[in-house]
């Protein structure tokens, strides 16, 4: 019979590979509580900048679960850009690709809204009259945050009762000194590294 | 709040099942309080994990009971599930397929409790395309409303391709002559064909081909490599990226380095046994394995002569979900009876091929052959740098040897031979035949190679 790799380390996949968005939403790690609460306010833009793999749809998700009320829209890059509802809260990921008419459009029917985006578009909402929080998504991914990342999709990935491969922080510590903030970076080499030594049947992670 | 603790136990565990067969089980569920449960829910699914988005089947499902749960009591539900008859279950390097029963109970207030068990799935068939259904346009009425609106897009962008049609042309005759007519000004006109385009895994694809050399040319070689690639794509828009992955890259020398003279006609055939467990060509939505052969002629300070074909590789029919190990060894091919030796040597290979995954039972198969040689012939080719494999067992080898690609064509098994650095350089070369005196000291669980040493080459 063909054998899991993954089952001696009762894991029943490689922790690191691709999620579905919905698994992307039940484990999204972010203390999103200090921008909870701006979006009481109706006159609230928060956004999260930051360039790729950093975390900015994580953080959107994160925000989406916990309001369950608020509409969640992905601006595709190519196609035809979904119609911006006047409904709030709402939540724009990809800012960047609207065009500046279309954030106008945004920016007139007020918020409580949350944007993803590539660049800054404070002046923009201020000009109408929005109080625009910005979180430079970058700047949480800590060695912390990675070690708790880490393990959260590990024990997502648990097949069965049992002790599952564990990050150290001195290893989280690593990470970060070897990628920064790209959490994508960091999850492409755990992937083939995981996926080379559960071929191979040896213990993972490697010793220190 | 209620808390439900959920197992699933198959009726047949450690046993893999064909593709459509039906898996039985039960779902034990014991409450620490009394609860509602507005529906204990089983499906069968299959899901990929890995490099490439997730694509996911579900294949059967079933409500096993609906009602109230005494806290402590230890409740029994028999459930029985018709398995996905496509994908087969696979552990590559960039995509997985699994296949998996999950039991959730629906409580009211309270986080919904699951179990998941994943069990294997060998398929016997594949369907035609190797992809998933998609939907087709055949009827009257589809046609149509479609008829239309292509017209309508045609003429819409008919000023953007004249635009464009420049562009398109010049990248059209630079491929044209690059690709075609100057690799064409010394081959001439070549004829690259192989056979079944659609191939049983365990069977052979063979092929041939045949070019008369326009003018006189050296060149430094004539290859034939067969290709099986893990292809996938993760993320969408800017953010998308395909990753490829060789699962088998097996490269035929058909002709050395020399000179291809004008006027005489060239002709190689060639014939690949496809493994019997080779993997499937799978066409899944972001997930594939390829297969394809391509023929080369690689010509010095010129543009190769390079031809890609695709095929399909499906699973044999007649391969039966195995209780152990798969085994790759076909039935021998040759017509001459096979020695005792022969037999011998053959159940050995079996015996560690069936070992792949109980390290314990590898080590008892090494330890029983520990101080014996065997007489081999293999096909030896490249240095092996891609990966050197782990010893499992007792070999000593010495820090400065090399491993290389070799395959037992007889008994079709791939090889990964040890030579010391103390051998003939010769032996390190490409070469078919070569017969040698082997020790066999593990396998390679990554590549399903197994690992010899050699002790002496007889040539």
């Amino acid at each position: 019979m063909q054998k899991s790799p993954f089952h001696r380390y009762h894991l029943f996949r490689n922790p690191f590979g691709e999620l579905t968005r919905e698994e992307r939403t039940n484990l999204a790690v972010a203390d999103i509580g200090p921008w909870l609460a701006h979006l009481t306010n109706h006159s609230s833009v928060v956004q999260f900048i930051g360039e790729c793999g950093r975390g900015k749809s994580t953080h959107l998700l994160a925000l989406a679960k916990q309001l369950p009320a608020a509409r969640f829209i992905y601006i595709p890059e190519q196609g035809p850009t979904p119609p911006l509802p006047d409904f709030r809260p709402l939540i724009v990921d990809e800012a960047q690709r609207l065009s500046n008419r279309q954030r106008n459009q945004l920016a007139r029917s007020g918020g409580p809204l949350v944007l993803g985006s590539h660049c800054d578009h404070t002046h923009q909402f201020q000009r109408h009259g929005l109080t625009v929080h910005t979180v430079l998504v970058a700047e949480l991914v800590t060695p912390s945050a990675i070690f708790t990342i880490l393990n959260h999709r590990i024990e997502a990935s648990r097949h069965q009762t049992g002790q599952v491969p564990s990050i150290s922080m001195q290893f989280a510590v690593r990470l970060f000194e070897q990628f920064g903030s790209d959490m994508r970076g960091i999850e492409h080499y755990l992937y083939s590294q995981f996926q080379a030594y559960a071929l191979e049947q040896r213990p993972w992670p490697p010793a220190e | 709040m209620a808390t439900c603790r959920i197992r699933i136990d198959f009726e047949e565990s450690n046993r893999s099942y064909t593709g459509g067969e039906p898996i039985s089980g039960k779902v034990t569920v014991v409450s620490d309080n009394d609860v509602r449960c507005k529906g204990l829910v089983v499906r069968c699914f299959w899901a990929t994990h890995g490099r490439g988005n997730v694509t996911q089947g579900q294949t059967d499902t079933a409500i096993l009971f609906d009602g109230t749960w005494i806290s402590g009591k230890e409740y029994q539900y028999p459930f029985k599930l018709n398995t996905a008859a496509w994908p087969p279950t696979h552990y590559g390097n960039l995509i997985n397929v699994s296949h998996f029963v999950e039991a959730q109970a629906k409580l009211p207030w309270a986080m919904d409790p699951k179990k998941t068990a994943e069990f294997t799935v060998v398929a016997t068939d594949a369907p035609e395309n190797s992809a998933p259904a998609t939907p087709t346009f055949n009827s009257f009425w589809a046609k149509l409303i479609l008829a239309p609106i292509a017209v309508a897009l045609l003429l819409l962008f008919i000023p953007l391709l004249l635009m464009l049609l420049p562009l398109i042309a010049i990248i059209s005759l630079v491929y044209w002559l690059f690709k075609i007519v100057i690799p064409g000004r010394i081959t001439g006109k070549v004829q690259f064909v192989t056979e079944p385009a659609v191939v049983l895994a365990g069977e052979s694809i063979s092929g041939f081909c045949e070019f008369t050399p326009k003018s006189t040319s050296p060149i430094q070689g004539i290859t034939w490599t067969v290709t099986c690639t893990e292809k996938c794509v993760s993320g969408s828009g800017t953010k998308q990226k395909t990753h490829t992955h060789p699962l088998v890259s097996q490269v035929f020398e058909l002709a050395p380095a020399g000179t291809l003279k004008s006027g005489e006609q060239q002709r190689f055939e060639f014939k690949f046994p496809v493994p019997v467990n080779a993997h499937p060509t799978l066409k899944l939505t972001h997930n594939e394995i390829l297969w394809a052969s391509e023929f080369r002629i690689d010509i010095p300070n010129w543009p190769d002569w390079a031809k890609e074909i695709p095929f399909v590789v499906k699973p044999s029919k007649q391969f039966q979900p195995p209780q152990e190990p798969i085994s790759s060894i076909p039935s021998t091919t040759s017509d001459t009876p096979a020695s005792d030796e022969d037999r011998w040597l053959t159940q050995v290979l079996q015996q560690v091929l069936q070992s792949d995954g109980d390290t314990e039972r590898l080590e008892d198969v090494l330890d029983a052959i520990e101080n014996q040689t065997f007489q081999v012939t293999l096909d030896l080719q490249e240095e092996s740098d891609e990966l050197t494999p782990t010893i499992s067992g007792q070999a000593e080898l010495e820090e400065y040897g090399t491993w290389l690609h070799a395959m037992d064509v007889q008994r079709n098994i791939k090889v990964a031979l040890y030579v010391s650095s103390a051998a003939e350089p010769e032996t390190l070369e490409w070469r078919k035949n070569w017969k040698g005196e082997v020790a066999i000291i593990g396998l390679d669980s990554l590549s399903q190679r197994v690992l010899m040493k050699s002790i002496a080459p007889s040539r």
